[in-house]
């Protein structure tokens, strides 16, 4: 059956789709403004001293097992010549805005999906191409000529498999997956590197067998609805190559979050708190990679028993950008935690999202 | 125990006194309600307490047997609400707990627990009642409950203050961001004790509920000691412990000279906030208010980036000169649908300073509203 939808969808209402991904951004336009750092290892982020975490890590520093999300502190330890660049978001965003502006001569079906990340739908385009494989490559040559930067890019029929293409050759890679060709890349794709699968669920899906597409393909819908609740249609959907989310331009995200699961179980409160730092660290990335902030912050924690608490706190002004939210995450887990369990599972989320520059808007308080 | 009363009755009194019964016990008797037959009065007597709050509720019926025990509050409420309206019998055998119900549709058993580990509900005897008209009581809660804070960690704003002064009582309430402040006078009560408390607001909202079903004009009795307050209102009472901790010098935060003055129709400010709001909803509820005494009118608008934005203006008497204003669309609101009166008054200095409201007619609420400062 997968076989013949597969080719139903392919004629039927075939779209062409584009991802576009900039090639370690931060760490490249860092490169890029400042020739000594070129062709050395330089993360953007905090700095190891004070509790930060890796914002963009570039190719040289990769080699160093060093990415995103990563505490400072252990990107230093892999290379002690780590360089540490301090993030300069306007001129990230400034850059950010060239290039949606070229994707905007093509198209006005752009979803950006960070600074540097974004979905774009050429089937119908301004420049009448029918071809999206000449599209991409010339968006690449005018980000390249404008930003002396570069991109990879993937087209393909739907979102997830445009951007499971545009990861496939980095740095300036360009690559096409046919809707022929769907099948067999998602079968052989290892279940960690879809997209919407994060690593709790890639452990989760390796201890029930899936370590591949083609294993993930063997499962019913209603199968994986039962253990991943109802992202298991996604998953389903995505394992035969289908995926019809539309590009949305005007996607607001509502929340962002980081969990962690651990093995074994963390049993006293000083691991708990270091723990938490690594989740917040990770939010805070995520915030940065967003610019956004947030008023309503969410603390997860799911016990050895698989019993789960979420409290919630909401702020008067937002947090995750100037002001940080480790603090509160400690002091809420301080206040909820039940100490008499182990706990497998601790998670942040923040939501009520605005994007920084946007004006902070404070409730004042009266003097009582 | 035996006694024969309307189904409707009991169902309604049933769901009254339930509302004092904890979802989460700490003993099971206090799952249960108190139900005494008294032959003398030919009444029954309902009881509902979780240790906090108490409601005790008192109906006419026939009774052919006298008899005291309790029985779960949800599994009996939820049987008698679905009964049909008609006279329905209880009884019970001997000293047997279990309760059977007939009516016209079959017979239910229901297992109770005897009344003797059921604790009593506080009495407060001390001292003399304080009597309050309930159009004044209703008044003083409606103005002023929407302002109690619903963050447990700061227990004395979960509550209302009440402070008694020769023939007027002050209602207050506070959490934090905005302070409602309403004075009910009480031209039929004179020396009225002094009073200083703070009374938790879930047993208020009872109060209030209780109030609106009220059809007697005696006046409600009210008694207190140092821990616990009584709410007499004949045939059902309500007790509940008071709150401890010392309540806010509220009054010091009400300023006492305003640089900027409106006054605008209620309804119609009330009509454009509901818009606006839908809008703001989507993102903080916060809106902007424009003084423009120029054309006497204000401006409201919202900012939802990514969603998008309204404007509305309203005709309006506006002294001072222009000022932008922002605020939490919803504490307007609460405010305003607490008021009774055609026209408010909005007075203020700054827009990072307190501003009032109050409806211009007989009813005295003050509401302080602090603004939503606007940075960068």
């Amino acid at each position: 059956m997968p076989r013949q939808s597969m080719t139903a969808i392919a004629t039927a209402s075939m779209r062409k789709i584009i991802h576009v991904d900039m090639d370690a951004f931060y760490a490249s336009v860092e490169q890029r403004d400042f020739p000594q750092y070129r062709g050395k290892p330089l993360v953007v982020g905090g700095r190891p001293d004070q509790r930060g975490a890796v914002a963009a890590a570039s190719y040289e520093a990769r080699q160093y097992g060093i990415h995103s999300a990563m505490p400072a502190r252990i990107a230093q330890q892999r290379c002690p010549n780590l360089i540490f660049a301090r993030p300069r978001f306007e001129v990230y965003k400034a850059v950010s805005q060239q290039i949606r502006a070229i994707f905007h001569r093509y198209t006005d079906l752009v979803e950006p999906l960070s600074l540097d990340e974004a979905y774009l739908d050429v089937t119908t385009n301004a420049l009448e191409e029918p071809s999206a494989l000449v599209l991409a490559r010339a968006i690449k040559a005018d980000i390249h000529s404008t930003t002396q930067l570069t991109a990879s890019a993937g087209v393909s029929v739907n979102k997830f498999l445009a951007k499971m293409a545009s990861g496939q050759n980095k740095p300036d890679g360009l690559t096409l997956i046919l809707p022929e060709q769907a099948e067999t890349f998602v079968a052989a794709l290892p279940i960690e590197r879809f997209h919407g699968i994060g690593y709790v669920t890639a452990r989760k899906m390796r201890a029930l067998g899936i370590a591949t597409g083609a294993d993930l393909r063997q499962r019913t819908e209603a199968d994986l609805v039962q253990h991943f609740g109802k992202v298991g249609h996604f998953y389903y959907r995505v394992a035969q190559g289908q995926d019809d989310r539309p590009v949305n331009p005007n996607r607001i995200r509502k929340s962002l979050g980081a969990e962690r699961s651990f093995s074994p179980d963390l049993t006293n409160l000083a691991e708990m708190t270091v723990a938490l730092e690594g989740v917040a660290a990770e939010v805070i990335s995520r915030l940065q990679e967003q610019r956004c902030r947030g008023y309503t912050l969410t603390l997860k924690v799911k016990y050895a028993d698989y019993r789960q608490i979420t409290r919630s706190r909401t702020f008067v002004a937002a947090i995750g950008a100037e002001s940080p939210i480790l603090p509160w995450a400690e002091e809420m887990l301080l206040t909820h935690l039940d100490c008499s369990q182990p706990v497998r599972l601790l998670g942040l989320t923040l939501s009520n999202l605005e994007l920084v520059g946007e004006p902070i808007c404070v409730q004042l308080s009266l003097e009582i | 125990m035996k006694f024969i009363c309307p189904q409707n009755e009991l169902s309604a009194q049933l769901s009254s006194v339930s509302r004092a019964v904890s979802s989460r016990p700490n003993r099971p008797v206090l799952a249960n309600i108190l139900v005494k037959a008294d032959i003398e009065n030919q009444s029954v007597t309902l009881v509902g307490f979780d240790e906090v709050l108490g409601i005790e509720s008192r109906f006419s019926a026939q009774v052919e047997e006298p008899g005291t025990l309790t029985l779960p509050s949800k599994l009996w409420g939820d049987i008698v609400s679905r009964l049909a309206n008609e006279d329905i019998t209880l009884e019970s055998e001997g000293d047997s707990t279990t309760v059977t119900l007939t009516s016209s549709s079959g017979r239910y058993e229901v297992r109770g627990l005897s009344a003797e580990d059921y604790p009593a509900l506080p009495t407060v005897e001390e001292g003399e009642a304080i009597s309050l008209s309930a159009d004044a009581l209703l008044s003083g809660l409606r103005g002023s409950l929407f302002a109690t804070s619903g963050d447990e960690t700061k227990q004395v704003l979960t509550g209302v203050h009440l402070l008694s002064e020769t023939d007027a009582l002050e209602f207050a309430a506070t959490d934090g961001h905005r302070l409602s402040v309403v004075q009910t006078t009480d031209e039929s009560v004179t020396d009225t004790p002094f009073m200083d408390v703070t009374v938790p607001a879930k047993a208020l909202r009872e109060l209030e509920r209780m109030i609106q079903g009220y059809t007697s004009n005696e006046p409600v009795a009210l008694r207190l000691d140092e821990t616990q307050v009584l709410f007499d209102l004949g045939r059902q009472r309500l007790t509940t412990r008071l709150l401890e901790g010392q309540y806010p010098n509220y009054r010091q935060l009400l300023p006492k000279q305003f640089a900027r003055q409106v006054t605008v129709d209620r309804r119609l400010l009330m009509a454009s906030l509901e818009r606006i709001a839908v809008l703001a909803s989507q993102k903080n509820d916060i809106i902007k208010i424009t003084l423009n005494p120029g054309d006497q009118s204000i401006a409201l608008s919202v900012e939802a980036q990514e969603v998008g934005s309204g404007h509305e203006e309203l005709p309006a008497q506006v002294s001072g000169d222009e000022l932008d204003i922002a605020f939490n669309v919803r504490y307007l609101l609460d405010g305003l649908k607490a008021f009774d009166t055609t026209e408010v008054q909005m007075q203020c200095n700054a827009a990072t300073s307190p501003a009032v409201f109050v409806p211009l007619g007989e009813t005295k609420i003050t509401y302080l509203v602090m603004p939503v400062q606007i940075r960068g």
